[in-house]
């Protein structure tokens, strides 16, 4: 275990090298000068290189790379140009909104699906199983920001029962703060929601169908027993899969939904860190995105050796 | 009266050509303690007949006739009753030891099931009698392999898991369909050598379902040759081996390759496949691969008749010799 341990470690690091070296480049290519855009387009030359050597942009590329991986070994992310503030404070404040955000849209996502999907394999070819899956079409078809803007018009506009957006703080209390993000929750797990019951209705339509199932029912286990005891279990690989898979949907997701709801999330926060070319914000929120990408994944990896005997965790 | 009597039973299972009779009026009892073997080709009906007195047919099969259990017509029970028969009363192993135990459990888990679902056993009990049975299949070192997961048995120990989880409530009635097809030949021996020691142990029945005429001749008493969902000929396994009077039957009999016998020519074939459930003749479902066949055959589906003690077939050309 422990030198499984070890050698996932060392792929971490090999893969989040990786995407810092892709991170740093892209950006050195993207047009549009930070000192430029934060003094405008008109700003004298002495000024913008004045601003040049305060960020450092001054020094080679490859320089700039090695002092930011360097800072990053002693948890230090920068400055951020716009902000003033180091980076590490910024996303610390904003990932109290997002860690939230995407957290229970992943949790509501995988109840609503299992659920769901569970109900239609089991209604299979009834007029329930033919509702799930039109509900689910719909669900993928219906882009996110127009589908929050329904549930604004729906429960803000019309009924005042929640916020239409914003958010107040933890300090004002959770209850306000869990009313601010019901709706954005809501709004981003729709999609998931519908990819996630589709994969779980075919898993276990799948498993229904394996021998092992119609030896429980010989054992006397009723069709429902059959299902938890002996379905569900060999049905959740697929599902742990696609919910790997989808961790990073709802990372680029959170951008839409926490503009649509104004949200002060980090996904909010790398929007417009893009459009000021706050490049500091950029690359250490797009990192960190991918650190959370390679770690979930590795915990589903954990996950399938815990479901599954067969796949033996490799030492 | 028969510990299990099945008369007239039809199936008809849904295709995607519409309804298709699997089984059409199969008929036979087993005695308490009896044993009956049910040989024929694949998609004759063998395993339907099976699945049906488990009560476990696919959805959409439509059953009718009597499956009656102490007199007791099964497919009058709901299920839930049905349920308390199955793995209790009736228990049954499958061809595929190595895709009919469940991946994710200990076996010790899964034998323990029926067990704690029919005579309530939990716990230390459940185990200790789990244990129990995995000495009487003779799986080697129970108390370590009870927590053993099936992929990391043989299909051989897997099949005696099998046996030892349809042994576990003590049933009347053992199905084994194909109990032994997948296995390589050593290992069948043994389990067949098995199952014949717990039938004569525990007194309960079995019912043995094999594509192998030499199998059944050595395990059963009786034995019903199927061919296109019926029962063509049925009677005492010795009779019938001594003088096979259906055309199907002596087809098998002379398929079997003997082993030491000089071999002079091909290995003796019946000519022909199996119908699709679909395309069955009418009258006698042999008819278009029988040598013996004549007009009447075409016309008029032959009836079981008593040929001799203990011997029954359904062939218009039973009295004549073969072609």
């Amino acid at each position: 275990m422990s030198v499984f341990l070890a050698r996932r470690f060392l792929t971490f690091l090999i893969t989040i090298s990786g995407a810092s070296v892709i991170i740093f480049l892209l950006l050195e290519v993207l047009p549009g000068d930070p000192a430029l855009t934060m003094l405008g387009v008109d700003a004298p030359d002495s000024a913008v290189a004045a601003i040049r050597l305060e960020l450092g942009l001054d020094r080679p590329a490859a320089v700039r790379y090695v002092a930011w991986i360097a800072g990053l070994f002693q948890g230090e992310m920068g400055l951020s140009y716009v902000y003033k503030v180091p980076v590490t404070e910024l996303i610390g404040q904003r990932l109290q909104v997002t860690l939230p955000l995407a957290i229970g849209s992943m949790a509501v996502a995988t109840l609503t699906a299992l659920s769901l999907g569970i109900f239609a394999a089991t209604n299979h070819n009834r007029i329930g199983d033919y509702g799930v899956m039109g509900f689910s079409q719909l669900g993928l078809a219906i882009p996110d920001f127009w589908f929050g803007i329904l549930l604004i018009i729906l429960f803000a506009v019309i009924l005042h029962w929640l916020p239409s957006g914003g958010f107040p703080g933890w300090d004002e209390g959770l209850w306000r703060g869990v009313k601010s993000l019901m709706l954005p929750v809501f709004t981003l797990s729709l999609s998931l929601t519908a990819v996630m019951t589709r994969v779980t209705r075919s898993a276990v339509l799948e498993v229904a169908r394996e021998d092992f199932v119609r030896t429980a029912r010989a054992k006397g286990l009723s069709r429902r027993a059959a299902l938890w005891r002996h379905v569900l279990r060999n049905a959740l690989v697929p599902v742990l899969t696609i919910g790997g898979v989808l961790v990073a949907t709802v990372l680029t997701g959170t951008l839409v939904i926490e503009n649509v709801f104004a949200l002060p999330g980090v996904g909010k926060l790398i929007f417009d860190a893009i459009s000021n070319r706050d490049l500091m914000v950029v690359k250490n929120v797009v990192l960190l995105f991918a650190a959370i990408v390679v770690v979930v994944n590795f915990m589903v990896d954990i996950l399938y050796a815990m479901v599954d005997p067969r796949i033996r965790i490799q030492t | 009266m028969a510990l299990l009597s099945v008369s007239d039973l039809t199936v008809e299972l849904q295709t995607s050509r519409g309804m298709a009779p699997a089984v059409r009026g199969v008929t036979f009892d087993l005695e308490k303690g009896g044993t009956l073997g049910v040989v024929g080709e694949s998609g004759c009906g063998k395993s339907v007949t099976a699945l049906a007195i488990m009560g476990l047919l696919p959805d959409g099969a439509r059953t009718t006739g009597r499956i009656e259990l102490d007199g007791a017509d099964l497919l009058a029970l709901d299920e839930e009753a049905r349920c308390r028969i199955r793995g209790n009363r009736i228990a049954m192993i499958f061809q595929e030891p190595m895709t009919s135990l469940n991946p994710v459990h200990r076996i010790g888990r899964q034998i323990a099931e029926p067990l704690r679902l029919h005579r309530g056993l939990r716990g230390a009990n459940a185990r200790d009698e789990v244990l129990r049975l995995l000495e009487r299949v003779g799986l080697p070192d129970p108390a370590r392999r009870i927590d053993a997961y099936p992929h990391q048995m043989s299909g051989g120990q897997r099949q005696r898991v099998m046996i030892a989880m349809a042994l576990s409530c003590a049933p009347d009635i053992l199905l084994a369909d194909e109990p032994t097809t997948a296995l390589d030949v050593t290992i069948q021996g043994q389990i067949l050598d098995l199952i014949n020691e717990l039938v004569d142990d525990t007194g309960m029945g079995l019912i043995l379902i094999s594509h192998d005429l030499g199998v059944i001749g050595e395990t059963t008493e009786n034995v019903a040759v199927m061919y296109g969902g019926t029962v063509v000929e049925h009677g005492a396994t010795d009779r019938l081996f001594a003088n096979f009077a259906h055309p199907y039957s002596q087809g098998l009999f002379a398929a079997i390759p003997q082993v030491g016998a000089a071999r002079t020519g091909p290995l003796r074939t019946i000519p022909g496949t199996v119908p699709e459930l679909a395309d069955l003749p009418s009258a006698c479902s042999f008819a278009d691969r029988c040598a013996r066949a004549t007009e009447i055959c075409w016309r008029q589906a032959p009836r079981m008749e008593r040929i001799g003690p203990d011997q029954r077939t359904a062939c218009h050309h039973h009295g004549e010799t073969a072609a």
